[in-house]
């Protein structure tokens, strides 16, 4: 809120031609040897390196985060940027490659011995942080916190399906499903609902997971060294971890909430990496001194939601109008300078990328939604509503959102003509949450990151029961019941965009833009394969050193 | 005195319970509530929502919920905050700390720079020193904090390197080499508006007739200055109790700047999330500061002017 | 002590000029919230866009013409409302002390202690925000510092010999507290009054960024200056305008406070 809020303006032009070089830094890195340490290829990503650079010894690598954390414990306080620095720490049992697919963590393999049924095989040779050996009883443990509603406010929805979790062998977990669900393979990853902690530690301290004085304790080639809620994070490498030894020595994350404070700090060397800088400023990271600029889908979603039972969003007429009066392309073009991509549909292309490759993706969401900017059809759809003539309505707008309040800005201006005002209302992001699905808020939006690569993490929650759009359909119901069950997910993959496409006929959502996540690194490192999915594995075994 | 004292201290702490129960009121009748924020923008189920409110007791009406709490803060217990899962006092020692430091630095800074210049000024009405800093202090009043401040890393962080640009340092004497451009950005509003203070109410006294009286009767200029200066040190001492509590609750936008973990951002972040625990204890906190700061004004201001003691013994 | 009154003039001109911007803001700035979405940010200096555009194609020097009224309407109310209750209420502590002082001393102290933002918050979330919520609750949040120092400032005067005789002629309380207090009081109410307009100006700035002020899209300085702050790479003047604006309004209110401040005391001198 505030804290995003408070931003500048008497810096000169000057601030941005006149970068300040990292010269204390690189003196440091000369002066490290070259320790050429396997990066192991944990994630089991494929391709090829990109980045020129060699995995290097680093010895301290400061990374500038825009918001703070005040616990380390994802499943406490779910931001995405908590995820990033749980993935270094903590694994769950599976872990997502660069394209999304699943791959071993903890588990080193795992099978569905019925629709409902998963057995996991422990890696043999895993330890916690202080080498005690990773037990089926801890991943037992584990789960049950994550299941826990108190504990893990933000996954235990995850955990909801799941009747019984069990030691089958003492390598060997077996987790049962009340109805089969494909997308709970998702469920046990450090990407999204379990981070796998030694029960030892959190009962020696008083059951608190992720606080200061209980830190999170998991099984990841980093263990938290020092955490100052609000303020930093530091991790130091471990030689424990299973997967090798990754090249930086020392992770210091620093919590700088004003956008050009953190600018200014990279201009003096302060911080090696900012991650999720603001997109209106990337030009000025772009220009800045020894600086790059990273791009990377990050499976977010922005879009209109209407509450269905609230009038006269309840007339199809009046949200198909809304729905041609959205200038997708112009919103990504113009407010989000090109850094994104005009959306069609709640699933992100790069969910489905696995599947179908890139092209195939944005090939097949293209069909979903077939409403193109065009405001004589909009007027023409209004006509035939029950309000004709116009009529006032009101969004509110998370103040750390400035490219949908700019968006919703646009819109305003466009269906002004037709007799629709829209008030704009700006509040704190949590009052924001209370507008989505509430009966007082004919009219909100969505803003979504999928942490999973799971094509259906959305729509499950967004055409499921209990959406917030109050939308009910019959066959889009027996269609999501059956991307359940598919297990072939060429065909899961059809049936969900079959799903989309019927709901979106109704237009109870409207998509607007799928999202880009802008990382600025030094020029002295580079990160290999740099995408979508980076961050929520253990990345920093991808930080190489140029020259 | 004595008794003065006393008075006014139990008219602190009355104070205090009417401020933590005022915002305990105002926090219950804001929108939102604590267990959806801990459960983010994502789906939940209905029993996830009643079994986090059970667990913070949420659903107790809330005179309960207010006594509860503070039966608590009696026994010495403020609580655990909601969002972090810690214990509000662990949670706020090193925050109130570290805003301590940086209002005193602040106040200090006011202190020594705008009240003797507020003196000169006033002293020498219309010189060139005079005009100067009265036109500093009419930009730095209206220049907003976050601009100043930005301005200040640009300049002496990045350009010349001479300060950090964010953090809160190490502790010992690094804390303070951090806090030193946060603590002149603080400073720079508040000291203009002190500055004006000091020097109309020493033009104020100046101008009175005992000053052309005491004049006329030959008192020598020092002698008729260190009276001036007695009789204008009332208003100018009320000021600046005004402004340590002012500073003390008012970092939060420098705070944001230069990346401070103060209780600022910390109450504003847990005033939208409602954590109720963790609001309370920073405001009843800062209304502690504020109400001793006006304490001490006031004990300040009953023993320098005679005039004032007499009305208030009377 | 005199100073050319070449001051008034030098105050008077841009602060004429920002309230005809802010009477005549219709006629002199229709356009300022029309959009140009795919010319989008262009520079100061372009044709037609002296000062260039913003993210959404504005027309900064429009925006900045237009956003006169709500910088000067919402201050200036702050100011006078906040030192209406300060002057009455500060007045009366001051002279009657007793009950009457320390029950409205406690109720300054109460209003000194909560924080503002919370205060800002809450009402503003109770009664759906904008922008006259905002002025009210900076007129109530304003108005304990004025209490307090009106009431020091009274009761400075109170302890007077001219007060004690003025008591011995057997004048009214009122007549007295009115009469005689009072104008001995203004010259700091004002000075501090006009201070306040400036501290007023930056204040509401700051609440637009929790979207405490007007909303989104309104001309506003506050909010073009929040709006701007990350165009600075692509049009620097989205931001410089409207800072420029804020600090050569403040400091020519507070000047011209300082002006009438010196001709009051001169004035009072004189009697």
């Amino acid at each position: 809120m505030s804290d995003q809020s408070q931003r500048p303006f008497q810096i000169s032009r000057r601030l941005v031609l006149q970068g300040m070089g990292a010269s204390a830094l690189l003196a440091l890195l000369a002066a490290c040897g070259g320790d050429d340490t396997d990066a192991g290829d944990a994630t089991g990503d494929s391709s090829t390196g990109g980045g020129s650079g060699s995995a290097k010894e680093i010895d301290l690598l400061t990374i500038g985060f825009p918001a703070s954390l005040s616990n380390l414990y994802p499943g406490k306080e779910a931001g995405i940027l908590n995820y990033y620095v749980a993935a270094l720490v903590a694994e769950g049992l599976v872990a997502p490659d660069g394209t999304g697919k699943l791959q071993p963590a903890l588990a080193e393999s795992w099978e569905q011995t019925s629709p409902t049924t998963y057995v996991y095989t422990l890696r043999s040779g895993a330890t916690f942080h202080d080498g005690t050996p990773v037990t089926a009883d801890d991943v037992v443990y584990s789960i049950g916190i994550a299941k826990d509603e108190t504990i893990s406010p933000n996954v235990a929805y995850y955990w909801a399906n799941t009747t019984s979790v069990e030691k089958t062998a003492d390598n060997q977990v077996t987790i049962t499903l009340g109805s089969p669900d494909v997308a709970f393979e998702w469920g046990p990853c450090a990407a999204n609902a379990l981070w796998i902690v030694s029960e030892k530690y959190v009962e020696d301290n008083g059951g608190d997971i992720g606080t200061p004085t209980s830190l999170l304790y998991g099984t990841g080639p980093y263990k938290v060294t020092k955490f100052v809620p609000d303020s930093m994070v530091e991790l130091e490498r471990v030689d424990t971890w299973w997967g090798g030894t990754p090249p930086v020595k020392t992770v210091r994350f620093d919590f700088i909430p004003e956008e050009t404070t953190r600018l200014l700090a990279r201009q003096s060397g302060d911080i090696d990496i900012a991650i999720n800088i603001s997109l209106d400023q990337a030009q000025q990271w772009e220009d800045t001194e020894n600086t790059s600029v990273l791009y990377a889908a990050d499976r977010s979603y922005v879009g209109i939601d209407f509450n269905t039972a609230v009038e006269p969003f309840d007339d199809v007429h009046v949200r198909t109008a809304i729905a041609h009066a959205a200038d997708r392309a112009s919103y990504v073009s113009q407010l989000l300078g090109g850094r994104g991509e005009a959306a069609t549909a709640l699933t992100t292309p790069e969910q489905i990328e696995g599947v179908l490759g890139a092209d195939g993706a944005r090939e097949a969401l293209k069909v979903v939604l077939d409403l193109p900017y065009d405001l004589e059809a909009a007027k023409a759809e209004l006509a035939k509503s029950k309000v004709p003539d116009g009529f006032t309505t009101k969004v509110g707008i998370s103040s750390s959102a400035p490219q949908v309040s700019a968006a919703f800005q646009v819109l305003k201006a466009a269906v002004e003509p037709l007799g629709i005002v829209i008030e704009i209302e700006e509040m704190p992001v949590e009052q924001w949450f209370d507008t989505i699905g509430s009966p007082d808020w004919g009219l909100a939006y969505m803003s979504y990151t999928s942490t999973t690569g799971d094509p259906a993490e959305m729509s499950s929650w967004f055409l499921g029961e209990g959406n917030p759009a109050s939308y009910a359909n019959d066959e889009v119901t027996t269609l999501m019941g059956q991307v359940r069950e598919e297990t072939d997910p060429a065909k899961r993959v059809e049936l969900l965009i079959e799903a989309q496409r019927v709901a979106m006929l109704d237009v109870p959502y409207v998509p607007l833009w799928w999202g880009v996540a802008a990382t600025a690194v030094s020029d002295d490192y580079t990160i290999e394969d740099f995408g979508s999915y980076t961050l929520v594995s253990p990345w920093t075994s991808r930080i190489l050193t140029k020259g | 005195m004595l008794r003065f004292a006393l008075g006014r201290l139990a008219a602190t702490v009355v104070l205090l319970l009417a401020v933590s129960f005022v915002v305990f009121a105002l926090l219950h009748l804001a929108p939102g509530d604590p267990a959806r924020n801990l459960l983010g923008p994502r789906p939940s189920s209905p029993e996830a929502l009643t079994s986090i409110r059970a667990q913070y007791h949420l659903d107790d009406p809330f005179i309960g919920q207010y006594l509860r709490w503070l039966g608590g803060v009696v026994h010495g217990d403020l609580g655990q905050s909601i969002r972090s899962d810690e214990p509000v006092t662990t949670l706020l020692a090193d925050r109130v700390t570290l805003t301590l430091q940086l209002a005193s630095f602040a106040f200090a800074i006011t202190v020594l720079a705008a009240v003797p210049l507020g003196i000169a000024a006033a002293s020498r009405a219309g010189s060139v020193i005079d005009r100067g800093v009265s036109v500093a202090a009419i930009v730095g009043v209206g220049a907003p904090t976050y601009a100043v401040g930005l301005l200040l890393l640009y300049v002496f962080g990045v350009n010349l390197d001479v300060f950090p640009v964010y953090g809160a340092g190490e502790g010992g004497l690094d804390r303070w080499w951090h806090l030193v451009l946060p603590a002149v950005t603080l400073a720079g509003g508040l000291g203009a508006l002190v500055f004006k203070l000091t020097r109309t109410a020493v033009l104020g006294e100046l101008d009175q007739d005992y000053v052309a009286f005491a004049r006329s009767r030959g008192l020598s200029t020092r002698q008729v200055r260190a009276l001036v200066l007695r009789n204008a040190m009332v208003p100018v001492v009320t000021s600046l109790g005004l402004v340590f509590g002012f500073l003390f609750g008012g970092t939060i936008l420098v705070e944001v700047t230069f990346a401070l973990q103060g209780i600022g951002s910390l109450l504003a972040g847990s005033v939208t999330f409602k954590d109720i625990p963790v609001v309370q204890a920073i405001t009843l906190l800062t209304a502690a500061v504020i109400a001793l700061t006006a304490l001490a004004v006031d004990l300040f201001s009953f023993a320098a002017d005679p005039r004032v003691r007499k009305r208030t013994t009377a | 002590m005199k100073r050319p009154s070449l001051t008034p003039i030098l105050c008077a001109v841009p602060l004429t000029v920002v309230v005809v911007c802010a009477i005549g803001a219709h006629w002199l700035a229709a356009d300022a919230t029309e959009q140009d979405v795919l010319l989008g940010v262009v520079p100061a200096g372009t044709s037609g866009h002296l000062f260039g555009t913003d993210q959404l194609g504005r027309d900064i020097l429009q925006l900045g013409i237009a956003g006169a009224r709500s910088a000067v309407v919402g201050p200036v109310c702050i100011a006078l409302g906040s030192m209406l209750i300060g002057v009455v209420l500060g007045t009366f502590a001051g002279y009657f002390g007793g009950w009457a002082d320390l029950a409205l001393t406690k109720y300054a102290d109460l209003l000194l202690a909560l924080p503002t933002t919370l205060i800002a918050l809450v009402v503003a979330g109770l009664v759906d925000g904008g922008y006259w919520v905002t002025v009210l609750v900076l007129v109530v949040l304003f108005s304990p510092t004025d209490i307090r120092l009106v009431r020091g400032a009274v009761m400075t005067q109170a302890a007077r010999p001219y007060i004690e005789s003025a008591r011995v002629l057997g004048l009214g309380r009122l007549r007295i507290m009115f009469r005689h207090i009072l104008p001995n009081v203004l010259p700091v109410a004002l000075a501090t009054m006009l201070l306040n307009v400036a501290f007023a100006l930056v204040a509401m700035s700051a609440l637009s960024f929790l979207g405490l002020g007007v909303g989104p899209g309104e001309p506003d300085w506050g909010r073009q200056l929040s709006d701007g702050r990350d165009l600075l790479g692509r049009n620097a003047a989205a931001v410089i305008v409207p800072g420029v604006l804020i600090i050569v309004t403040a400091a020519a209110i507070n000047l011209l406070g300082d002006w009438l401040q010196e001709r009051s005391v001169e004035r009072a001198g004189r009697r």
